[in-house]
């Protein structure tokens, strides 16, 4: 059937309509693969460029309460940002935070990772489960069982304190705590995430390779520094991006387990960006803070991409 | 040609799937107005939940209800959160050009609500209601604005079995601030948690009537000043403070809003101090004989917070929807509707009226607490309500928390909040 439609076709190919109709014919792929392509293109330029472009120049202009621009604001909106009491402390906030939870989560993943990858009988399935159960459930869920867990006296936690004879304590109730929540659900959450790309940098080792080392260097002395460490780092860079990143976007379990409270302790950056707009009317300051964290965390990700690019290492 | 032929395989694909997916929205349309009769008025309702208990079950009941009386009008109910939430998603879909018609908001959204534009009055309907007068006054330029729908006060609750135990009369609750500690303190030695006062999400609420009783108001009723750091404010902070470091009566640290009626509800505390709307589910949870009393007085008098939503008509809507939103108010605050939800949840009837009706007496007198609210009234002190609402709750409650973890001491974070609140609200009045 294909075949002689084709073969009419050639047949033909001489009289000028029917080089117009090969020419559409020509054509006829492109157009369709670019038409598919329409639907995607179409979405990510009403969901993502064009909020994208009007954030940014919102954040120059004056926004009333209503959300409606009155007027040029210059930098307006930038200084009075960062001569926010609140905001600073948002920005202490999300750092501590940041800083605990990427360090723990890199710790653990790394040796987890090593654990996995070592000896077979670790990577047995309960365990599995165990570990990356966390990664599949969604935050909000996630934030909500914790914040069940934890409820003072009644939760798990505290019964199971009170098992050990120690007393209860109100977890999310004071700012140290219920940061420091946070921070242990990111790294429950994300640690077993980074472990599957440490492992899979781990397991990018050669069969043969992994003979010589074991046969060179029985105890291992030399081919962590000399031959692993070198093979995951562009992993180790990646996964320290990625982690730094989630970080920073972190809003939800903010949401859900303490609202940025108690005392704005657990105010993080992404909550306040929603507080600002939402609850606080104040636009043109929400537009400047995302033009802020959209040029930072652009500029993470580009640093990612080109230090996984320069450090890949390649076997050949 | 087998490329020509894959993509073609793929086009074809592709308009199979949208117009699969258009026809199941045609379908899907045409369900739903299949479902409601063709001629019907359309009106969506957003509301919050802000106490405890199963509310938006009772609420959906209550709609459905209208829904069947009034067949050429149907009103989609939607939950909405919280009371803050509930602002800003009205805020956001205002933005959106898609208003719900009918919402009900914190009372003291007002002064935001009107700088949205969002709003319309309802002087007549306020006017010709009967609603208890406290829940309407003052006018706000000019107007009426909201019809009041869930209206509460704070109360203390008390668990009269164990008062008896700790050899205290259950018969009233404690008077004074004093007595509030010495019951605090027998509870205490009788194995309870003293007291306990919710002080997480809005903390101002419970605190505003300690700040009156101990002489002046967080704010004055003009949507621009406030007096979080005067002398009285720092009495009753301080003595919050003392409560749980000094007495020894309450935990340290915040406690939340939403669990804590659990504690009071399992004999765990002796006294909460809560939202009078979260009766009806205490009385439901509780199996143990509940006590409830006013706020206890400082020196000379009682006094309390009135808090809770209005309903309020969304400006802009078309005749129909209009007229339609209107009938729903009405409706919805009309005494029979008012004594119903009231006896579902505790909250107050916006009405006298509604404590008339023959089941309403009835439930009264099998729950002589549920009296307790509306007797309170006459010492009801308006609640704090400023423009810039959710910004200047969240540095007040912020302040409050602060000294109550003892990061700051209750002077120094009202005198900051007064500061930081000044700020704001300049920054409103230059516009």
């Amino acid at each position: 059937m294909e075949d002689s439609w084709v073969a009419k076709e050639e047949g033909s190919a001489y009289t000028r309509g029917s080089m117009v109709r090969t020419k559409l014919q020509a054509a006829f792929p492109h157009l369709v693969r670019y038409g598919l392509l329409l639907l995607p293109l179409s979405v990510v330029l009403t969901f993502i460029v064009i909020p994208l472009v009007r954030t940014v120049w919102e954040s120059f202009l004056a926004i009333n309460a209503r959300g409606l621009a009155t007027g040029p604001a210059g930098l307006k909106n930038y200084r009075e940002l960062f001569a926010s009491h609140l905001f600073r402390l948002v920005l202490r906030n999300t750092l501590l935070y940041a800083v605990l939870s990427v360090i723990l989560c890199l710790v653990i993943a790394f040796f987890l990772s090593l654990l996995l990858n070592q000896k077979r009988n670790f990577s047995s399935r309960p365990l599995l489960i165990g570990l990356f159960s966390p990664t599949v459930i969604p935050m909000i869920a996630a934030a909500s069982v914790w914040q069940y867990f934890l409820a003072p006296r009644f939760g798990l936690v505290d019964r199971m304190l009170s098992f050990l004879g120690l007393g209860h304590e109100n977890w999310l109730g004071h700012p140290g705590t219920a940061l420091g929540v946070l921070v242990l659900l990111f790294v429950w959450k994300y640690a077993p995430y980074f472990t599957l790309f440490l492992l899979a940098g781990l397991q990018s080792i050669p069969p043969e390779v992994r003979e010589a080392l074991r046969t060179e260097d029985p105890h291992h002395l030399y081919s962590f520094r000399k031959v692993i460490l070198p093979v995951i780092a562009p992993m180790i860079s990646f996964v320290t991006v990625m982690s730094v990143v989630y970080a920073l976007e972190t809003v939800d379990p903010v949401y859900v387990l303490t609202q940025g409270g108690p005392n704005n302790g657990t105010n993080l950056i992404m909550y306040y960006l929603y507080n600002l707009g939402f609850n606080y009317f104040s636009w043109g300051m929400a537009a400047a803070l995302s033009t802020l964290l959209m040029a930072g965390l652009s500029a993470l990700s580009a640093f990612a991409l080109i230090t996984l690019e320069r450090r890949t290492f390649h076997w050949q | 040609m087998k490329r020509i032929f894959s993509s073609l395989l793929a086009g074809v694909f592709l308009l199979t799937a949208l117009t699969g997916c258009g026809t199941a929205a045609t379908s899907a349309n045409a369900g739903k107005a299949a479902a409601t009769s063709a001629k019907s008025v359309q009106l969506t309702y957003y509301y919050p939940v802000g106490v405890s208990g199963p509310l938006a079950t009772i609420m959906t009941n209550m709609v459905n209800q209208f829904n069947q009386s009034h067949p050429d009008i149907h009103v989609n109910p939607v939950f909405s959160g919280t009371y803050p939430q509930t602002l800003a998603k009205v805020e956001t879909s205002i933005q959106g050009g898609n208003p719900p018609d009918v919402a009900v908001l914190n009372h003291t959204a007002i002064f935001d609500l009107l700088r949205l534009d969002a709003i319309e009055p309802l002087d007549d309907v306020v006017t010709e209601g009967d609603y208890y007068p406290q829940f309407t006054e003052p006018k706000v330029q000019d107007h009426f604005w909201g019809v009041p729908f869930q209206r509460s006060t704070v109360v203390l609750y008390y668990n009269k079995d164990a008062f008896k135990k700790a050899g205290l009369d259950p018969s009233h609750g404690p008077r004074t601030w004093a007595e509030l500690v010495s019951d605090g303190q027998a509870l205490e030695k009788a194995g309870l948690t003293g007291i306990e006062i919710p002080s997480d999400g809005t903390t101002y609420w419970q605190f505003g009537p300690f700040a009156t009783e101990a002489g002046q108001n967080l704010a004055s009723n003009d949507g621009i000043h406030v007096n979080f750091n005067s002398p009285a404010a720092k009495t009753a902070l301080n003595f919050w403070v003392d409560l749980s470091h000094k007495y020894k009566i309450e935990p340290t640290g915040i406690l939340p809003w939403n669990t804590l009626p659990d504690d009071f509800e399992k004999g765990k505390t002796g006294m909460i101090i809560h939202s009078s709307g979260s009766l009806g589910t205490i009385l439901k949870k509780a199996d143990f004989s509940v006590g409830v009393s006013f706020l206890p007085k400082d020196k000379s008098q009682y006094l309390t917070s009135m808090g809770g939503g209005d309903i309020y008509l969304m400006k802009g809507l078309p005749k129909d929807r209009h007229d339609a939103a209107l009938t729903f108010i009405k409706w919805m605050t009309a005494p029979e509707q008012q004594a119903s939800w009231s006896m579902n949840t505790g909250y107050i009837a916006s009405t006298p009226k509604a404590y008339d009706l023959p089941e309403m007496k009835a439930y009264v007198s099998k729950n002589p607490q549920a009296l307790v609210a509306p007797e309170q009234l006459r010492y009801a002190q308006p609640e704090l309500s400023t423009y810039q609402l959710n910004q200047i709750y969240d540095v007040i409650d912020a302040a409050l928390q602060s000294a109550l973890d003892g990061h700051a001491t209750a002077d120094q974070a009202l005198d900051n909040a007064q500061a930081s609140a000044e700020k704001i609200l300049a920054g409103v009045q230059k516009g």
